[in-house]
């Protein structure tokens, strides 16, 4: 055994000194080498994993957030489209209200806005950014290109309000438009208007536009005000009907104030 | 002594465990063990290895401890002397005994390969790997192998 052991000592010497000299130590180092890399990227990547999926997650939380500052953004740019749309109406609306100044020469004529607010829908009720220091005084016609708005019901200093022909404390008298029947029109809210006192023989269709008389020094003669919507007969030996009015208040802009030159 | 098959299949598993976690604490650590070195002393004082397996598991050692080839089976020889000669009273010691005594023999096992890695120019023992593998490692290698691989009378097979 002792021998054996002896022989293995010089084996083993002889192994040591040829591992040392020749190209096995080379190669063993390079296997060792790549071994030792393969392993130790295996290891990076399992103490990394958690890194990665917080990585991941901080990743998702900043996509995430920017995705929202990117909706507010497209949000507030598609605002500004609108607006810019609305400009351009705007300035469609102001161009045609600026044709009317030309037309009643009894008449003074000032531009406002109108100021759509809750207001409108629940009194039928608008305001406009003019007052008592633009010289709007109270019973004067508002209108727009369109038609009949409304008639000043109150003003202050920098502000005024406006009846709606569809608020039911607004008459006004009507004729169709060959001036031929006069009738009385009142607002029933809603957004729509009554005309009462029509007589039986008047043909009066649905669709048909009744405009101003021009006999109440308010309102310009021939100025459309309603649409006639529906036709029935009253008890009282007349007919009556029902109206929308002419002018789209959810689409007002500008409006023009007219005030008669002879009051 | 012969080993059964069984026997055998339980070593090479312990083996290929040691050999992962060598590698494992070696190339994510910077303390180098030899852990199959342990072994091979544990194995080499317990006479729980045959010698070919002796052999085997020391040229394995020395592949994967980047040694040059034959310096684990060269200790374990010279070791080999002074196991023969103290077996006996190896034997008749109690655990804390046999636990001192495999750390001193894994002194000597250091020393030894100290001197062949100053031949060689392949010194590569540091102190905090030599006080790890001695306080920490002998002993958790010792029991390992107690439980795991100590022959009881019926893995035995006598040939005399």
């Amino acid at each position: 055994m002792v021998r054996l052991k002896l022989w293995l000592l010089c084996i083993c010497i002889i192994l040591i000194l040829l591992d040392k000299f020749s190209f096995i130590n080379q190669y063993r180092d390079y296997l060792a080498v790549s071994y030792q890399k393969k392993i130790s990227s295996v290891i990076h990547k399992i103490v990394n994993y958690p890194k990665l999926i917080l990585l991941q997650s901080a990743e998702q939380n900043n996509l995430e957030k920017e995705n929202t500052e990117l909706k507010k953004q497209i949000e507030s740019y598609s605002i500004l489209l609108k607006q810019q749309n609305n400009h351009k109406q705007d300035v469609e609306h102001f161009k045609a209200l600026g044709t009317l100044l030309t037309l009643y020469d009894n008449y003074s004529i000032l531009i406002a806005r109108a100021i759509i607010d809750i207001n409108y829908l629940i009194n039928d009720k608008v305001l406009i950014d003019q007052g008592s220091k633009s010289n709007i005084v109270v019973g004067s016609a508002v209108i727009n290109q369109n038609g009949v708005i409304g008639q000043i019901s109150f003003t202050s200093d920098k502000i005024s309000q406006v009846t709606l022909i569809t608020n039911p404390n607004f008459q006004i008298y009507l004729q169709t438009q060959n001036g031929k029947n006069k009738m009385l029109a009142q607002g029933i809210g809603g957004n729509s208007l009554i005309v009462k006192y029509i007589n039986k023989d008047v043909k009066i269709g649905i669709g048909d536009i009744l405009v101003t008389t021009g006999l109440d020094d308010v309102y310009p003669a021939d100025l459309p005000v309603a649409r006639v919507k529906k036709v029935f007969y009253e008890n009282n030996g007349f007919n009556s009907a029902i109206c929308d009015p002419v002018v789209n208040f959810n689409k007002l802009q500008f409006i023009a104030i007219l005030k008669n030159a002879a009051k | 002594m012969q080993q059964n098959k069984k026997y055998a299949f339980k070593l090479s598993i312990l083996v290929f465990m040691l050999i992962i976690v060598e590698i494992a604490i070696n190339s994510t650590s910077l303390i180098y063990l030899d852990i199959l070195g342990i072994f091979l002393l544990v194995a080499l004082i317990n006479k729980l290895c045959l010698f070919h397996q002796i052999i085997i598991i020391s040229i394995i050692a020395d592949l994967i401890g980047k040694w040059y080839l034959g310096t684990h089976l060269f200790t374990l020889i010279l070791l080999s002397f002074i196991v023969d000669r103290y077996y006996n009273f190896y034997k008749i010691s109690n655990l804390f005994q046999k636990n001192i005594f495999i750390i001193l023999l894994a002194l000597v096992h250091f020393l030894i390969m100290y001197i062949v890695g100053v031949v060689v120019h392949n010194n590569v023992i540091d102190l905090l790997s030599i006080v790890t593998e001695i306080t920490i490692l002998c002993p958790i290698l010792f029991v390992i192998s107690y439980k795991l691989l100590y022959l009881n009378p019926t893995n035995i097979f006598y040939d005399e």
